[in-house]
C-alpha cells in the first residue's frame, strides 16, 4: 500500500528547516570570523591573543606577519574599565 | 570625570599551565561597555622600540625558532623580573627591549627567507583553531626552510628519551587525516 | 467403596527438567574476549594520553617562548602609562605625589575617566 504524500510534506518542511538553520549558522559564523573557521576552546591565553590581534589587524580574526607594528601600536592597549559608584 | 575600576593584561599566563595568585586577584572585567586608551607616548629618557607587529598565528608558527635564537635574552629578562621584587616593569626595560628586538629580528628573517612556508603554515595554524597537530606538513616544510637558511632548529625540552618528538611523527593520532602526514 | 488409587504401574515421570541446547560459547570464551576488547582499548587510550601529554608539552613550550615578549610589551605599556598618570597628577597637583609607601611598580586599579567618551 503506498504512503500517501500528504505524509511526507512535514518531512520535507522538516528537512528543510533544519538545513535553512544549520547553513544559515554555518555562513554567520564564517561571516563573523572573516570567512575563516571559528575558533573554539580557546582559553585566556587565546582570548588575549585575539584582542591583540585586532589591536594590530583591526580584526579579532586577521593576521599579520610583519615584524614592526603599525603606527600608534604601542599607545593603543585598552583597559577595560567597569563604573564604580563609591 | 567618572570614576571606574580598570582591567589590564598584566600578566601574560595561561590558565591550564599555573594557577597564578596574582591573575587570580585580577580577575577579567565583567560586562564592561567602555575602555580605557591612553595615547600619552613614551616619555623621552626611555630608549625607544619598535614594537613586534606579527598576530598570534605567525608568533605561534615563530615561536619555537624565537625560543631558539633569543633564548639567552629571554631567560635574562624573565629572571631580572623574577628577582626584581615588584620593580621589574621600571627595572626590566632594558632586558625588555632586547627581547623584543631579537624576536622581531627573527620574525623579519623568516619572512625574507621562508615565507611562503611561514605564510603557509600560519594560514593552516588560523583556519584550524590553532592547533599544531594539524598542520605538520607545512611545519615540516617551514622547519627544514629556516634551518636550511637561519640555522634555526624546533626542539622540544623535556620530551621523554627514546620517541619520537611528537612534531616529527608522521602520523598524527588528533589529526584530521591521522594518517601519514607527508 | 474403593478409594482412588494410583493407575496400576504408578504415575508417569513429571518432566520438570528444560530440555533446551545450550546456545553460544562457554562462558569463560565471553570472558576471554571481553578481555581482549578492553586491552585493545586501554592499549589505545594510553597511547593516546601519550600523544596528548607530548601535544599540550609542545603548546606549552611555544607559549614560553612568546611569554617574554608579549610580557615586555606590556610592561613598556604600563609604564608608559604609569609616566602619564603621573606627568597628569602633577600637572593637576603641583606636587609629585605617591599612593603607595613603597617603590615597587603597582598598577592603578582605580581610574578616573574623562567625562566625554571619545569612542
Amino acid at each position: 500500500m503506498g504512503v500517501p504524500f500528504e505524509a511526507l510534506l512535514p518531512y520535507g518542511i522538516i528537512i528543510t528547516m533544519f538545513g535553512v538553520s544549520g547553513y544559515g549558522l554555518h555562513y554567520v559564523k564564517r561571516f563573523a570570523n572573516d570567512g575563516k573557521k571559528a575558533r573554539w576552546n580557546r582559553d585566556l591565553w587565546d582570548r588575549q591573543m585575539m584582542e591583540r590581534d585586532q589591536r594590530i589587524t583591526g580584526s579579532f580574526r586577521g593576521q599579520s606577519s610583519n615584524h614592526q607594528a603599525p603606527t600608534g601600536f604601542d599607545v593603543s592597549n585598552p583597559w577595560k574599565i567597569e563604573s564604580r559608584i563609591y | 570625570m567618572r570614576f571606574h575600576c580598570t582591567f589590564g593584561v598584566n600578566f601574560w599566563t595561561f590558565e591550564s599551565f599555573q594557577p597564578n595568585t596574582a591573575a587570580m586577584a585580577n580577575r577579567e572585567a565583567r560586562f564592561n561597555q567602555t575602555v580605557l586608551v591612553d595615547t600619552t607616548p613614551m616619555p623621552d629618557h626611555i630608549p625607544k622600540v619598535e614594537e613586534i607587529g606579527a598576530t598570534s598565528a605567525p608568533l605561534l608558527s615563530a615561536s619555537y625558532f624565537i625560543g631558539d635564537r633569543c633564548k639567552a635574552y629571554n631567560d635574562d629578562f624573565m629572571k631580572c623580573k623574577d628577582e626584581s621584587n615588584g620593580r621589574g616593569e621600571f627595572d626590566c626595560l632594558k632586558e625588555g627591549r632586547k627581547v623584543t628586538r631579537c624576536a622581531a629580528s627573527v620574525i623579519k628573517d623568516i619572512n625574507t627567507h621562508c615565507l611562503d612556508q611561514f605564510k603557509a603554515h600560519w594560514e593552516c595554524l588560523e583556519n584550524n583553531n590553532h592547533q599544531l597537530w594539524e598542520c605538520r606538513r607545512p611545519e615540516v616544510q617551514l622547519n627544514s626552510c629556516v634551518f636550511d637558511k637561519l640555522g634555526l632548529k624546533k626542539t622540544l625540552p623535556g620530551a621523554p628519551e627514546g620517541q619520537v618528538p611528537v612534531h616529527l611523527r608522521p602520523k598524527q593520532k588528533y589529526a584530521q587525516y591521522p594518517g601519514p602526514q607527508w | 467403596m474403593p478409594q482412588d488409587m494410583p493407575p496400576t504401574g504408578g504415575y508417569a515421570q513429571v518432566q520438570y527438567k528444560r530440555n533446551i541446547p545450550a546456545r553460544g560459547f562457554k562462558p569463560a570464551y565471553y570472558m576471554i574476549g571481553m578481555h581482549v576488547i578492553m586491552a585493545y582499548g586501554f592499549y589505545k587510550y594510553f597511547h593516546g594520553a601519550r600523544e596528548q601529554r607530548e601535544l599540550a608539552r609542545e603548546k606549552m613550550w611555544s607559549r614560553h617562548h612568546l611569554t617574554p615578549l608579549l610580557q615586555a610589551e606590556e610592561d613598556r605599556d604600563q609604564v608608559r602609562r604609569h609616566y602619564a598618570d603621573k606627568a597628569r597628577e602633577k600637572e593637576l597637583l603641583g606636587t609629585d605625589i605617591k599612593v603607595y609607601n613603597s617603590d615597587r611598580f603597582v598598577r592603578p586599579t582605580f581610574a578616573y575617566t574623562p567625562s566625554n567618551l571619545t569612542q
